[in-house]
């Protein structure tokens, strides 16, 4: 990744890809269920809350031009805190990807694979990982974004063929629980939007560290609208009250679609087409892993490294004892963890970073002047 | 350095092959995949109250050669009985009455080709929320399938509800539930919609309430002995179909608008 660097719209894929798997899965389960009926307007709040976030990350990364949290993190704390928090984020996403890697597989033996171990079925996700980051980074990056078009994709299909059956009234009374709910309580379900983690390590591998807003207002916005479609969708088709489903949402609604007679059993396909997202899922985020690795703790990439932490991903995904707990680990020690970790650590540790640094600036300033 | 470059490529080859065949044979072994020959399709379910209270669980299973044979050769009744076959199970729960005929077949049940949910009226009348809401949610059946509650037992109605146009049982009741587009007097009411109707605030479930010759739950004791003697004799009549309202509270009261209505 060091060696050719990202476009804006490659940086900004490596970023959607982890909201999308989100979505597929139980990410627009979970925000109905807590807000209701209310559901739309907590994500266009949600959406405007992320954005606004974004420009306080963008205003606070703004004096370390190039660098990313872990350079600034190593700025107010020294290489000790650089460490802690490369390993915190180590562990985060090793854990996500894990749950979210037994959420996947679990619907797939539940629904194709009924005879099947969980662990084989783990093992071929991380088998393909494996291989395309043994084949590069790069190609990782690039072949995610071509995924990209036939992912994205297929959400907007899914959502146009579910038009017909859309019953607006699912989508009263407007403010669901309430106002608190939906402000108060609903401000939490910006977790949905904990995909921007990424964004803080992107800046140095950019083509152009300028391209750095380019990146967050493109993924965030793309995320922000597929998280409406998929919500909204989901909300006019099914009484939200239902929601508690065990299987994913949005392959709940792939379901219902045929295309007249001779297309009845369309969930297939778009299962097909979500195998593919969790492979791209897979493999980015062991490439995000690897370069905090490399670029914190000084670990050189090797084969072996990345065999250890596919093997550290497997053993999150066969810990969850069944279905319940899955959904917990995944809805709310998620929800928790990517709100401490993403929205309030991090953010923290680039205050510090910024007045750290304008406390710098205004001291060397004083000197001048003195001078 | 050419045979180092060969032997890494052939390495990288062999790795890639060795993964594909791991992940292949541990996903597509034989035991892991439900094939055609180990399944008992399920074409209809029939829900009834049994005399002890519990559920009575029917299901109309397919024979593929049969289906197969009465799709290419003649169409008689005699023909078409035999291209289903009719399981009834008492039992607490949907699932255990599954489990339980699951037991005995030697082919596991699949859900994926019910064509339609039959409910007696006696069931219907004292609720059906909670198999509606087991079906949903099991993964095999399809939330397209049709629902119906019939006057008589579902099993009588599942055993002679034969199709005249029809060689393929499946096919009837996909037909036969989607009536209303060339008549208007009934509705297609499919498990999601009667689903979706049970929990949302401006809408109350419906279906279909049918019945074979117009027999109701009392007279199907008088019926089945004229079926024994003269199975023919139904040959010529039409099942009846009308659209009724249904719900989780209101049922009763609903079935007995109808009635009244009827009258």
């Amino acid at each position: 990744m060091n060696e050719q660097k990202l476009n804006y719209l490659q940086a900004s894929f490596l970023v959607i890809i982890v909201t999308v798997t989100h979505l597929v899965l139980n990410l627009p389960n979970a925000l109905i269920s807590s807000t209701g009926s209310a559901s739309i307007i907590n994500v266009i709040y949600i959406s405007i809350l992320s954005i606004i976030m974004f420009l306080l990350v963008k205003k606070l990364l703004t004096p370390f031009e190039s660098n990313n949290i872990l350079y600034v993190a190593e700025y107010i704390g020294g290489k000790a805190l650089k460490k802690f928090l490369a390993l915190l984020y180590i562990f985060h996403f090793i854990f996500i990807t894990g749950i979210l890697l037994r959420s996947f597989a679990e619907t797939l033996i539940f629904i194709y694979f009924p005879q099947s171990s969980t662990w084989t079925v783990l093992l071929s996700f991380l088998l393909v990982a494996i291989i395309a980051n043994k084949i590069g980074a790069i190609n990782i990056i690039k072949a995610n974004a071509i995924l990209m078009v036939p992912i994205l994709s297929a959400i907007i299909i899914t959502a146009i063929s579910l038009v017909g059956k859309f019953e607006i009234n699912r989508l009263f009374p407007i403010m669901g629980y309430g106002f608190k709910e939906t402000f108060i309580n609903g401000t939490t379900n910006i977790y949905a939007f904990s995909g921007v983690v990424y964004i803080y390590f992107l800046k140095p591998y950019l083509n152009n560290y300028k391209d750095f807003s380019k990146v967050g207002f493109i993924s965030i916005a793309i995320s922000s609208i597929y998280l409406l479609l998929t919500v909204s969708a989901l909300l006019m088709m099914f009484p939200f009250l239902t929601a508690d489903n065990q299987a994913m949402s949005v392959y709940l609604s792939t379901r219902i679609i045929e295309y007249g007679k001779f297309m009845q059993r369309t969930d297939a396909i778009y299962m097909f087409v979500w195998i593919f997202i969790f492979f791209s899922y897979l493999s980015v985020i062991l490439v995000y892993i690897s370069q905090i690795s490399k670029e914190s703790l000084q670990i050189n990439i090797s084969s072996f490294f990345i065999y250890l932490i596919s093997f550290f991903i497997f053993i999150v995904s066969i810990i969850p004892k069944n279905s319940t707990q899955i959904r917990f680990l995944e809805t709310t020690i998620y929800k928790y963890s990517s709100l401490g970790i993403v929205f309030i650590l991090s953010l923290i540790i680039l205050l510090l970073g910024y007045l750290k640094k304008r406390r710098e600036k205004s001291i060397n300033l004083r000197k001048k002047v003195r001078l | 350095m050419k045979g180092i470059g060969f032997t890494m490529k052939a390495k990288k080859f062999l790795i890639f092959i060795l993964c594909s065949l791991v992940t292949i044979f541990s996903i597509t072994n034989k035991k892991a995949v439900n094939t055609i020959d180990e399944s008992a399709y399920v074409v209809a379910m029939g829900f009834d109250t049994s005399t002890s209270g519990k559920l009575q669980l029917s299901l109309q299973i397919a024979i593929p050669s049969s289906e197969g044979n009465s799709s290419s050769g003649s169409s008689s009744n005699s023909e078409q009985s035999a291209s289903t076959i009719v399981n009834t199970v008492e039992c607490d729960s949907v699932f255990s009455g599954i489990t339980l005929i699951n037991s005995y077949i030697s082919k596991k049940l699949n859900l994926s080709y019910c064509k339609v949910v039959v409910f007696s009226e006696e069931l219907a009348t004292s609720g059906i929320e909670n198999y509606v809401s087991t079906l949903i949610n099991d993964i095999e059946v399809r939330p397209t399938c049709h629902i119906l509650i019939s006057r008589c037992d579902a099993k009588y109605f599942l055993e002679n509800s034969k199709p005249m146009l029809e060689n393929l049982s499946s096919k009837y009741y996909e037909v036969e539930t989607s009536s209303e587009k060339n008549t208007g007097y009934t509705k297609a009411v499919t498990l999601l919609d009667f689903y979706n109707s049970l929990y949302d605030s401006f809408s109350q479930p419906c279906a279909i309430l049918g019945s074979i010759n117009g027999a109701n739950a009392g007279d199907i004791e008088d019926n089945q002995f004229s079926v024994g003697v003269n199975p023919q004799s139904l040959e010529n009549l039409n099942s009846i179909a009308s659209v009724e309202s249904e719900s989780s509270d209101s049922t009763q009261r609903n079935i007995e608008n109808l009635r009244t209505s009827s009258i």
